[in-house]
């Protein structure tokens, strides 16, 4: 076991932190990823190209969400039964227990500023975000916002973030300010607003609404809500490429996921407050074979490979990660991992 | 002539093995069958249900997620369902404390119970909190409960719920009858049937009335549209993984299983989903005495010291933390603080090895 994790460490070691001295032809994206398995305590290491779980690491109660550091050295977890922040030494494949951050209660959604120096949670528990400061390991502020936020996505600039409330159906646009907060507006939007992302280079906010089956759009410029795009049934979790031209629902009672195009901006000029900048290009089953048949798979969260060309979507209902082969439209491969997958990350390389 | 009395050890040893005695009288094969069947999370409806029932159940669903207005001058804990009920999904449980209930048996909600609301709805249909709640004495907490497989226990044969004939200091329950008939839902077992129970979260933590007379936002029908979303609810999904045969064994040889009844069974029923049905819901439907577990919260037939058996389907996403009252930071530590009735279980599983404790907690958390 031990030497398992060795050699786990070693490949690691060689993949995350290739000798920058040495002149490479451009590389792939790195086929690790991390997965938060909510319901089992852990985090679970899977390469997306052997299909398969490489190790299994012990974290706090409830882990949630996950957002790994651009160097790939920390992944940070948030842990929704323990309210804190779990901080993972991805060289050494542990929790570092000694660097558990205290945030608000429930903490939910996780996100990153561009430089990794901060995170925001959005705290379920008790109305509240938290501004947390990665460097010296602690919360600096926390903004109160609407009822039950889940969702947590900073717009490019990192200045501003984009908060779901869950249990109002609004969504908050919140100025961060380097010791406190403000909320500078609240937009209305369908049901049970979940998961918020700001796709790259983009002036939209996308929401997903897990009760009106659609995406809500919220130009950032004109502060307006835009048309919501219908798509599967209860869509759950989001995700955008590294470019922002596209974006990934995982559609949790339809079974399936929805590929959207996001339109770029050209210049400066902004879209439209009337013009959708999302439109759905594919809907893509995803079943699990079990027993005789297959079922329908519970969508939670989703994931792009760096250069987008995979994406990865977690199925409650089965434990496992589908593996989607974005051209083609289609799951090549399921992998098994913990129990209830919610969170996702690729470990990106530096 | 004074009797000397065995060491507590001792006696916890013989009683223990009593009680697993009498538990092997409803043992049960080590695999239960599956709560709610691979390929399923939580949330789901019941397999079989009518298109007809499929469609309350949607309707249900939609009231149950439905913020609700707030009615001026109403005194509430929240403006919908799933503020509370929410983990992991709509109809789940609460785990963090914005989601527990503060109760007082000095203090009576409109709807008979004994809720204390924390908000009053303003002019502006703003919510203040409410300061009277710091002036009530006798306050408890309870935790919200998830709903899943509400049906499946309503519908369980009553002959099923029927007090154990242990010896004396093993655990017996009893019904809790009054003139309404016999309690099932609440941690208190006060609500009667999941209508009522509905009805009653509707006024007591909404503060809404049903009527059809267009006084108030909700109507008798979503009432029971939303008791129908309920009843309809799958059972939590059991987990995937191979059978704990060592948890099991332990489960029952201290005592669990008494109380924590493996399998019950579903009679006949209106709705077919419901209907003859075995259900590894894990618990026995009756008041126990708690012991000192919270002295001071008393409901409808219920003492301050007796609770229901709580299902222990699906355990583990319904904390932490654990117990009517969110005291319990783990599973271990919520069968540590059971007392009463179920001192002796509680004893029986102290005195276990590191190994069988977590062999015990590691079948719990495969419910």
């Amino acid at each position: 076991m031990r030497l398992h994790r060795c050699l786990i460490t070693l490949c690691l070691v060689l993949v995350v932190f290739p000798d920058a001295s040495a002149k490479q032809p451009p590389q792939k994206p790195t086929p690790l990823a991390l997965i938060t398995n909510w319901g089992g305590d852990s985090v679970s290491l899977i390469n997306i190209e052997e299909g398969k779980e490489l190790a299994t690491i012990a974290v706090c109660l409830k882990p949630y969400d996950v957002q790994v550091e651009k160097n790939g050295r920390f992944a940070y977890v948030s842990c929704s039964g323990s309210d804190s922040i779990a901080v993972i030494d991805i060289q050494a494949m542990l929790e570092r227990k000694d660097r558990r951050i205290k945030v608000g209660e429930s903490p939910r959604d996780i996100d990153l500023t561009e430089d990794g120096s901060r995170a925001v949670t959005a705290n379920a528990g008790s109305n509240t975000i938290s501004v947390v400061d990665l460097i010296q390991g602690k919360e600096v502020y926390t903004v109160a916002v609407g009822t039950i936020p889940y969702g947590v996505a900073l717009t490019n600039h990192d200045k501003w973030a984009v908060i779901t409330c869950w249990g109002s159906n609004k969504v908050q646009l919140v100025e961060l300010g380097p010791s406190a907060g403000k909320v500078l507006a609240t937009f209305d939007v369908g049901s049970l607003p979940y998961t918020a992302i700001v796709p790259n280079h983009s002036d939209y906010a996308l929401v997903t609404c897990f009760g009106s089956d659609a995406v809500y759009p919220i130009n950032l410029k004109t502060r307006t809500v835009g048309k919501p795009l219908t798509v599967g049934r209860s869509p759950w979790g989001l995700s955008s490429s590294p470019d922002g031209t596209l974006a990934i629902v995982a559609n949790y009672y339809s079974g399936d996921a929805s590929v959207l195009t996001v339109v770029k901006p050209a210049g400066s000029s902004p879209i439209g407050a009337s013009a959708s900048p999302i439109r759905e290009r594919a809907r893509i089953p995803l079943a699990s074979p079990i027993g005789a048949g297959e079922v329908a798979g519970r969508a939670k969260n989703a994931a792009f490979t760096a250069d987008a060309r995979m994406a990865l979507v977690t199925n409650l209902g089965n434990n496992e990660v589908f593996v989607i082969d974005v051209e083609a439209n289609r799951v090549t491969k399921t992998i098994k991992v913990g129990q209830a997958p919610y969170g996702v990350a690729f470990i990106p390389r530096t | 002539m004074l009797r000397r009395r065995a060491p507590v050890a001792a006696r916890l040893a013989v009683l223990a093995l009593v009680a697993a005695a009498a538990v092997e009288v409803v043992r049960l094969p080590a695999s239960e069958p599956a709560a709610g069947g691979n390929g399923f999370y939580f949330g789901e409806p019941l397999t079989g249900l009518s298109p007809a029932e499929l469609a309350e159940y949607k309707e249900g669903f939609a009231r149950f997620i439905k913020i609700w207005p707030a009615v001026e001058g109403a005194r509430i804990n929240a403006q919908s369902c799933a503020a509370c009920h929410r983990i992991p999904l709509p109809g789940g449980s609460g785990t963090s404390t914005d989601t527990f209930v503060l109760h007082s048996t000095s203090f009576r909600d409109i709807a008979g119970g004994t809720v204390l609301p924390r908000f009053i709805v303003t002019t502006k249909g703003v919510l203040e909190p409410l300061e009277t709640t710091r002036q009530i004495r006798l306050v408890s907490r309870r935790k919200t409960q998830p709903l899943f497989g509400l049906g499946l226990l309503e519908a369980v044969e009553p002959s099923h719920l029927t007090p154990s004939l242990y010896p004396e200091g093993l655990p017996r329950g009893r019904l809790p009858c009054g003139i309404r008939g016999c309690g099932r839902f609440g941690w208190k077992s006060a609500a009667v049937t999941i209508d009522e129970f509905v009805e009653r979260a509707f006024a007591s933590e909404l503060g809404l009335i049903a009527s059809d007379d267009g006084s108030t936002p909700l109507s008798k029908k979503d009432v029971v549209f939303v008791s129908q979303f309920i009843r309809f609810l799958a059972a939590p999904p059991k987990l995937a993984v191979g059978d704990n045969r060592e948890g099991r064994r332990l489960f029952d040889s201290c005592g669990c299983a008494t109380c924590h009844r493996p399998l019950l069974s579903t009679g006949a029923n209106r709705v077919g989903a419901l209907a003859h049905r075995e259900i590894g819901a894990f618990t026995d439907l009756l008041l126990h005495d708690m012991g000192g577990l919270d002295a001071q919260d008393a409901e409808g037939e219920a003492s301050a010291t007796e609770y229901p058996t709580a299902p222990l389907w699906g355990l583990r996403f319904t904390g932490p933390p654990y117990l009517h009252d969110g005291r319990a930071p783990s599973v271990e530590s919520a069968i540590e603080q059971h007392k009463g009735e179920a001192s002796v279980s509680s004893g029986a599983f102290q005195a276990l090895s590191s190994l069988q404790r977590d062999a015990l907690v590691s079948f719990l958390r495969s419910l």
